[in-house]
C-alpha cells in the first residue's frame, strides 16, 4: 500500500515537526529571549556572582555558554531533550528525568482515563440521542451541552470539591471524598487496598474532567450521527428491514468512525495542556502539578523537561490516531 | 451616509430585513436573557467605582476575616451577628474628672479635635499627686466580636521638671456588672522620661496581644479576650488614667504637657458588606465589581485581535491559495496540536505577570479554528461572479481580499467573535486561579485562587467562594447564548433547520 506509507510519512513528519516547534518556541523564549532581549545572563542561576572571573569564564565554557546561540547551543539543547537528559533539577539537586517517571503514571492514569470515558459516554449518548431526535431527551443533552461547554474544569472542580469533599468532611465530619492528593499516607501494604485508595482519590478529578468533556463530545457526535443516518445507504437498509440497533451499529457506528476518532484525538492536547489546573486544583501527584511548582520556583530544567514530554505525548497520540484513522477510513489507504 | 441608512446596509449584508432580524431576536429567550446579563454586566464594570465601595486590592481589614454578608442578620438565628463598631473619639467626647491634692496645676485645652493636658507648676510648691481621668461610654448591642483594636495616639513631654514622674493606662468597664480590664498600663514604673506615640507611632492596643492577656491573667490559647470583654450586649465605658506624681524636690518652674490626638477604637464585625469580606478583611463585593471589567476587557480585546489574526490568515490563505495558503494551514493546524497553557505559562514566566500580555497571548494561541473556517467559505466565495466582475474591473488583490471578499463573511465573524469571549474569559480566570494572574488586577479568577490557599474553600465561606464562580458562569453563559442565537440567526443553514 504505497498511499498508506505516504499518508504515514508525511503525518509522522508533521508531528515530529510539531514536537520541534514546541521545542524551538521553548529554546527562544527560555534562552535567547532572556539573554538578547532582556539582557539576562542565563549564567547567573548557577555561577555564583562573586565567583573569579577566570572561573566564571571556566564554569562558562563547562556550560557550553560561551558557543553562538545559534546553531551550537540550539542543537545541543534539541538533541539532549530528544536523548532524555533533562539535567538536574534546581531545587533538589536530582535528576530531572527520575522525578518525571515518578510522577508520569499518575498523569497518564488521570488523563488517560477521562479521554476514554469522556469518549465512551459521549459515543453512547450521542448515538442514543440522535436516535430520539426532537424528543425530550434530545434537548435536555443539548441543554446540558452548553453547561459543558462553558464549564472550565478547575471550575467544576473547584465545585466538587466543595460539595463532595469540604461539604461532608466540615460539617459532618465524613469524608466522603478526599481533598487533595493521590494516595492517603500510612497503609496498610496490601495492595487491594492502595488500588481502592487509589481510585477513591482519582474519582473526583475524574468527574470533573469528564462532566466538564462530554456535554461538547456528546453534541458533536449526535450531529455527526443525525448527518450519517440522513444518508441513503441508511434508507437502505432501513428498506431492507434491518432494526434500528443493528443500523445503529453495524452501519452509521462505522460511518461515524474516523471524525469520531479525529475529535478524540484532537482533544489530546486540550487535556494535556490542561494537566496543570486539573493537578494542581486536586493536587494530584502528576506532570501538571510538577510543572507548577517548578514554574513558581524558577526551575528551569524541570519546567522544559515536562513541556517537552507534553509535546511529545501529543504527537505520539495524534499519530496514533492517523494510523487507526487509516484502518478505520479506506479512504485513506485509498488516496 | 447616515447612521440609519449603514444600518440598513449591514442588515441587508446579512440577508435580513431590520424589522425580521429584531423579530427573530426578540422571540427567544436566550437572547434576552443573555442581553441583560451582558448589559448589567458592562453597566457594573462601566461604573465599578462609584458601586464598589472600597478599592479591591489595596483596602484590606474593613471588617473582620471572613466576615459574612450584612443582609444575613436581617434572618433568624443572625441577628445578633456584630456589625462594625468604628469609633473616632476625639477630644469633646471624653467627660473628664481631675482628681489629686494638686488638681488644680492641671490645665485643659480641648477647642481643638487634640486633647491637650499641661501640668504646670511656678516653684516649690509641696509633692502631691494628680489624676486625670478620661471616660467615653457606647453602647455595643451585639455577640461578642472577634477582635478589637484601639490606637491610641499620646505625646508626653516634661519640661525642666525634675523628681515629677507619669503612667497612664487604659481601661474598659462592662457597665451591666461593673466589671473593669485594664487593657493597657505603662506602669511599672513610673515614668520620667518623654513619650511620643503620635502620629504612625501611636500605641497599638489589640486583643491579640500576649502581654494584655497576662496583664489580665488569662492564657490566649484558651481565651478570646475580645470575646472575654464583650461578652453581653449592654454599654461599655473607655477609661484613660493619666497620673503625675509630683515629689516637689526641687523649686524650678515648668510643664508636663499631654497631647491626647483623637482615639480611634474598632470593633470589627462579623457581618459587613453586601458580600462579606476575606481572609483579610477585604471587601468581597468591591472584588467582585472590578473583576467585571477585567473579565470583559480580557474576553473582548482577547476575542478582537484573535478575529483580526483570523481573517488576515482565513482571507489571505482562501483567496491566494499555494504556497502561502499550505504555510498558513501548517501554522495553524500545528498551533491547534499545541498544547497551549503551558506555553502561556512559559511565555508569562519570562516576561512577567501583566493582563496585557494574557489578552495577547490568549489571541495569538486562539485564532486558528476561526482561520480554518473563514478559509473554506472564502475558497467558494472567490469564485463567484461578483469577484470575478470586480478582477475584471481592475480591482488589486488586496482591494477583493479586505473590500469584497472580507466584508462578505460579516456574520460568520459576529458569532465566531462572540462565541470565543468566554473561552478567553475562563482560560483567563484558570490562570488566575491558578495564581500566575496579574497581581494588580483584581480578577474573579483571583478572588478564586485567595479563596484556594487561604482557607475559602476549608471554612466553606459560600460568601467568598459562590459569588466569582456564579458570576464567572453567569457572564459565560450569556454570551454563549447571544452567540449561539446570533448563528442560528445569521447562518442561514441553521435557520432553515
Amino acid at each position: 500500500m504505497p498511499g498508506l506509507s505516504r499518508y504515514l510519512a508525511k503525518r509522522g513528519s508533521d508531528r515530529v515537526i510539531l514536537v520541534v516547534t514546541v521545542v524551538t518556541l521553548q529554546f527562544v523564549l527560555l534562552r535567547v529571549v532572556p539573554t538578547y532581549v532582556m539582557g539576562i545572563d542565563p549564567s547567573r542561576f548557577l555561577i555564583d556572582l562573586d565567583a573569579p572571573p577566570d572561573q566564571k569564564i571556566l564554569l562558562r565554557k563547562q556550560f557550553g555558554l560561551d558557543e553562538p546561540i545559534f546553531p551550537h547551543q540550539y542543537i545541543r539543547y534539541v538533541l539532549n531533550l530528544f536523548r532524555g537528559e533533562f539535567g538536574f533539577s534546581f531545587l533538589t539537586r536530582q535528576p530531572v528525568v527520575n522525578e518525571i517517571m515518578e510522577r508520569l503514571p499518575n498523569t497518564v492514569i488521570l488523563s488517560g482515563s477521562s479521554i476514554l470515558l469522556d469518549f465512551i459516554i459521549g459515543l453512547s449518548i450521542g448515538l442514543y440521542t440522535a436516535t430520539r431526535r426532537g424528543k425530550r431527551v434530545d434537548s435536555a443533552i443539548i441543554q446540558s451541552s452548553v453547561f459543558s461547554y462553558i464549564m472550565p474544569i478547575w471550575l467544576m472542580g473547584l465545585i466538587l470539591l466543595t460539595f463532595l469533599a469540604w461539604f461532608p468532611a466540615v460539617t459532618w465530619g465524613i469524608k466522603l471524598f478526599p481533598v487533595s492528593g493521590t494516595t492517603s499516607p500510612f497503609l496498610p501494604p496490601d495492595p487491594f487496598v492502595r488500588v481502592l485508595d487509589y481510585l477513591w482519590h482519582l474519582a473526583l478529578p475524574l468527574m470533573a474532567s469528564v462532566i466538564t468533556g462530554f456535554g461538547g463530545r456528546t453534541y458533536y457526535f449526535r450531529n455527526l450521527a443525525i448527518t450519517e443516518m440522513e444518508q441513503d445507504y441508511v434508507l437502505t437498509a432501513r428498506a431492507k428491514g434491518l432494526s434500528e440497533k443493528r443500523i445503529m451499529r453495524r452501519h452509521v457506528l462505522k460511518g461515524v468512525a474516523p471524525p469520531v476518532v479525529t475529535s478524540v484525538a484532537l482533544s489530546v492536547p486540550g487535556v494535556v495542556s490542561g494537566w496543570i489546573i486539573t493537578e494542581t486544583v486536586f493536587s494530584w501527584y502528576g506532570l501538571g502539578l510538577y510543572v507548577f511548582q517548578a514554574i513558581s520556583s524558577y526551575n528551569y530544567p524541570a519546567v522544559q523537561a515536562v513541556l517537552f514530554i507534553q509535546a511529545v505525548i501529543t504527537a505520539i497520540s495524534l499519530f496514533i490516531a492517523d494510523i487507526a484513522i487509516s484502518y478505520i477510513d479506506p479512504r485513506v489507504r485509498l488516496r | 451616509m447616515t447612521s440609519q441608512a449603514s444600518r440598513r446596509l449591514i442588515l441587508a449584508r446579512f440577508g435580513l430585513h431590520r424589522r425580521q432580524t429584531v423579530q427573530l431576536l426578540m422571540r427567544r429567550k436566550m437572547w434576552i436573557f443573555g442581553i441583560i446579563v451582558l448589559v448589567a454586566n458592562v453597566v457594573v464594570a462601566v461604573f465599578a467605582p462609584v458601586i464598589a465601595t472600597h478599592d479591591p486590592i489595596y483596602e484590606t481589614h474593613v471588617a473582620d476575616d471572613l466576615a459574612r454578608p450584612i443582609w444575613l442578620t436581617a434572618l433568624p438565628g443572625f441577628e445578633d451577628l456584630p456589625r462594625n463598631l468604628f469609633m473616632r473619639i476625639d477630644s469633646k467626647d471624653w467627660s473628664r474628672k481631675v482628681q489629686g491634692n494638686r488638681a488644680s496645676l492641671l490645665k485643659l485645652d480641648s477647642a481643638a479635635s487634640d486633647l491637650a493636658v499641661y501640668y504646670e507648676r511656678s516653684g516649690l510648691e509641696g509633692n502631691g499627686e494628680t489624676e486625670l481621668t478620661l471616660t467615653c461610654t457606647f453602647g455595643y448591642p451585639y455577640a461578642p466580636p472577634r477582635t478589637f483594636v484601639a490606637l491610641l495616639p499620646i505625646g508626653i513631654t516634661v519640661t525642666k521638671l525634675v523628681g515629677v514622674t507619669y503612667k497612664f493606662a487604659m481601661s474598659i468597664t462592662r457597665n451591666s456588672d461593673a466589671k473593669t480590664f485594664v487593657v493597657y498600663d505603662s506602669y511599672p514604673p513610673w515614668r520620667s522620661s518623654d513619650l511620643s506615640r503620635l502620629g504612625d507611632n501611636r500605641i497599638t492596643i489589640h486583643s491579640r496581644d500576649p502581654t494584655m492577656a497576662r496583664r489580665l491573667g488569662v492564657s490566649l490559647l484558651e481565651r478570646n479576650l475580645a470575646e472575654m470583654i464583650f461578652s453581653s450586649k449592654t454599654d461599655y465605658t473607655v477609661i484613660l488614667t493619666i497620673s503625675i506624681l509630683d515629689e516637689g524636690i526641687t523649686g524650678d518652674s515648668g510643664q508636663v504637657k499631654i497631647t491626647l490626638s483623637p482615639v480611634s477604637f474598632r470593633i470589627p464585625g462579623k457581618a459587613y458588606g453586601i458580600l462579606g469580606t476575606n481572609h483579610e478583611g477585604a471587601d468581597i463585593f468591591s472584588q467582585l465589581v472590578y473583576g467585571t471589567r477585567v473579565s470583559l476587557i480580557v474576553g473582548i480585546l482577547s476575542a478582537s485581535i484573535a478575529v483580526i489574526l483570523g481573517v488576515i490568515v482565513g482571507v489571505i490563505a482562501g483567496y491566494k491559495g499555494g504556497p502561502v495558503d499550505q504555510a498558513f494551514m501548517f501554522v495553524s493546524d500545528t498551533l491547534i496540536q499545541t498544547p497551549t497553557l503551558p506555553i502561556i505559562i512559559l511565555v508569562m514566566l519570562v516576561f512577567g505577570r501583566s493582563i496585557y500580555m494574557i489578552i495577547s497571548i490568549l489571541a495569538l494561541l486562539s485564532w486558528m479554528g476561526l482561520a480554518r473556517q473563514l478559509r473554506a467559505w472564502v475558497l467558494s466565495l472567490k469564485e463567484r461572479p461578483f469577484v470575478e466582475a470586480v478582477r475584471a474591473a481592475g480591482g488589486s488583490d488586496l482591494y477583493i481580499m479586505f473590500k469584497v471578499i472580507a466584508p462578505q463573511t460579516v456574520p460568520l465573524l459576529t458569532y465566531s467573535f462572540v462565541l470565543s469571549i468566554p473561552g478567553a474569559i475562563m482560560t483567563e480566570a484558570g490562570l488566575s486561579v491558578l495564581g500566575f494572574g496579574d497581581p494588580l488586577f483584581p480578577s474573579w479568577g483571583k478572588v478564586l485562587n485567595e479563596a484556594y490557599n487561604f482557607g475559602g474553600f476549608a471554612s466553606l465561606a459560600w460568601w467568598w467562594i459562590a459569588p466569582p464562580m456564579i458570576a464567572l458562569l453567569l457572564l459565560a453563559l450569556s454570551i454563549v447564548f447571544i452567540g449561539r442565537t446570533l448563528e442560528e440567526v445569521l447562518n442561514p443553514r441553521l435557520r432553515r433547520r
